[in-house]
């Protein structure tokens, strides 16, 4: 469960975190991190232009 | 001993160190604070812009980063219709990575600090007054202290957000974008910015082909946040260079320099920009055109605002949200033109390519100049609007829009 990035594919353009509702994807060098608020709305994965977010489970 | 500057930057893309350079160069102490190793890289940007938009920012052209002149824009509709537009002001095309590095440059020489490599983490609040920043260094989150901290930290925003200005954005108000810098491009005029609109193709936004200089261009696209998957805008890249009639044809040997990714904030700016101690400009303050999604006019006119709003506060020894509110006054007035742009589009984006091919049609070349040129601009609108009118279909939308607008501006 929960949501997981791809870093080799993640080129960290903040688009994921502009949009989260939940306020709960930051970009840790470079790549998104999720908190406890996650709701897997998968929105942050919706939005990827590269498709590197995914939820897992 | 916590540092102390009369400002601080977050950010050193062209808002943050065009503010710096203001500041610094009205007296002020700066610290610019990027996040990234290196300014300018990765660029997010095809990197157009207006002669006007550098001189309303009070930037003088220089060669060392001017990539391409441009003179006119080329617009397809879904049909394949081509619109041939010269505008009365040409552009540039811009190489953003030496742009970005030589602004930051100059706010150095007027003598601004800039540390790379250092994240802002946070904002320092004393009884609900921004007070500063903190960073995140090797050896721990540090504090820097600041008169006025200026927030222009892109689309993430996350400064913003910790001082309570900024909500997330609303998938439908960001454009998710996609870009190949290509070599081998072959475009009929390389003076031209190419645009291509196919609501099937391209719901929600557009298709670009940016000429840069040596055979190079920015070819690339956005859509809504709304009618994204994930991946879909670099597949539709791909498959447009492949398939799509036109632009295979123009791109469909070129070959691969880079990828671009971004989103671009289209819902208009935040509705609050400052508060005691705290200004917000560009991406982060969505500061962006809502029709072309261009940020670089807006976005640096508004953080030269700040630069002098900032200088002025430390100058005045208060910088509450009474002083910095002369900012947001300021560049609200700047950026009204963009009021009828968003109801632009709007109504653009409530057509389907039924409507867009009559709308192209009915703009022809000749229209089109005289809107954009002025001369004659009032007549040729009127016969749009009427022609459009005419229309039982969303077209005539547009028509009664270009009719108030008329009617409005006295145009
Ligand atoms: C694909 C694409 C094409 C575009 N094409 C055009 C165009 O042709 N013309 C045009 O005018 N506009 C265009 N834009 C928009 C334009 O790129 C932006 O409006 C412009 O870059 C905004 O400048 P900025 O300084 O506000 O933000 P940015 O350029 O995003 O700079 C923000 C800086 O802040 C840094 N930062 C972020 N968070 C932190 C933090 N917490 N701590 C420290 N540093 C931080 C970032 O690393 C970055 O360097 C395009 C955008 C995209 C995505
Ligand atoms: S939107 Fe995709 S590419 Fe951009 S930072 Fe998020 S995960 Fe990375
Ligand atoms: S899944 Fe939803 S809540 Fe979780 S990080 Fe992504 S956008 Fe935010």
């Amino acid at each position: 469960m929960g949501m997981t990035v791809d870093e080799t594919r993640c080129l960290g353009c903040a688009a994921c975190a502009a949009i989260c509702p939940e306020d709960a994807l930051t970009l840790v060098r470079g790549t998104p991190e999720f908190s406890e608020d996650c709701t897997e709305c998968s929105w942050c994965a919706k939005v990827c232009p590269v498709g590197a977010i995914k939820r897992e489970g | 001993m916590t540092e102390r500057y009369d400002v601080v930057v977050v950010g050193a893309g062209p808002c943050g160190s065009r503010a710096a350079l203001e500041a610094a160069e009205r007296g002020c102490d700066v610290l610019v604070l990027e996040k990234g190793a290196e300014i300018g890289v990765p660029k997010q940007c095809a990197e157009g812009i207006s002669h006007q938009g550098l001189e309303d920012a009070g930037i003088e052209p220089r060669d060392e980063w001017i990539s391409q002149e441009i003179e006119s824009f080329t617009i397809f509709a879904p049909n394949g219709e081509e619109l041939h537009v010269i505008p009365p002001d040409g552009g540039y095309v811009l190489e953003r990575k030496l742009f970005d590095k030589w602004l930051a440059a100059e706010a150095a020489k007027a003598g601004a600090e800039i540390r790379v490599n250092s994240p802002v983490i946070d904002v320092v609040k004393e009884e609900g007054r921004v007070k500063g920043v903190v960073v995140d260094t090797p050896s721990g989150p540090e504090v820097v202290e600041a008169e006025v901290v200026i927030a222009a930290d892109g689309i993430e925003s996350r400064v913003a957000r910790a001082a309570g200005l900024a909500e997330p954005l609303d998938p439908d108000d960001m454009c998710t974008c996609a870009q190949y810098e290509m070599v081998g491009v072959d475009l009929e005029d390389e003076h031209s910015l190419y645009f291509f609109v196919d609501l099937e193709w391209f719901p929600g936004g557009y298709f670009w082909i940016f000429p840069k200089s040596g055979g190079r261009a920015n070819v690339g696209l956005g859509i809504r946040g709304t009618e994204s998957d994930p991946g879909r805008a670099k597949e539709i890249l791909d498959r447009a260079i492949e398939e799509h009639p036109v632009i295979s044809e123009l791109v469909g040997e070129a070959k691969v320099l880079e990828l671009n990714v971004g989103g671009v904030p289209v819902s208009g700016p935040i509705e609050r920009t400052y508060d005691d101690g705290i200004m917000v400009v560009g991406d982060a303050a969505r500061q962006v055109n809502p029709l072309t999604g261009g940020g670089l006019h807006s976005g640096m006119v508004c953080a030269r605002i700040a630069g002098e709003v900032a200088a002025e506060a430390v100058e005045e020894g208060d910088a509450s949200a009474s002083v910095l509110k002369r900012y947001e006054k300021e560049w609200r007035k700047e950026l009204k033109r963009y009021d009828f742009l968003k109801e632009v589009c709007e109504t653009l984006r409530k057509m389907d390519n039924e409507a867009l091919n009559r709308l192209a049609e009915a703009l022809d070349d000749e229209t089109l100049m005289a809107i954009v040129s002025g001369k004659g601009r009032k007549k040729a609108l009127m016969r749009l609007a009427k022609e459009l009118k005419s229309d039982p279909s969303s077209v005539s939308k547009f028509g009664s829009l270009l009719i108030k607008y008329v009617m409005k501006t006295g145009w």
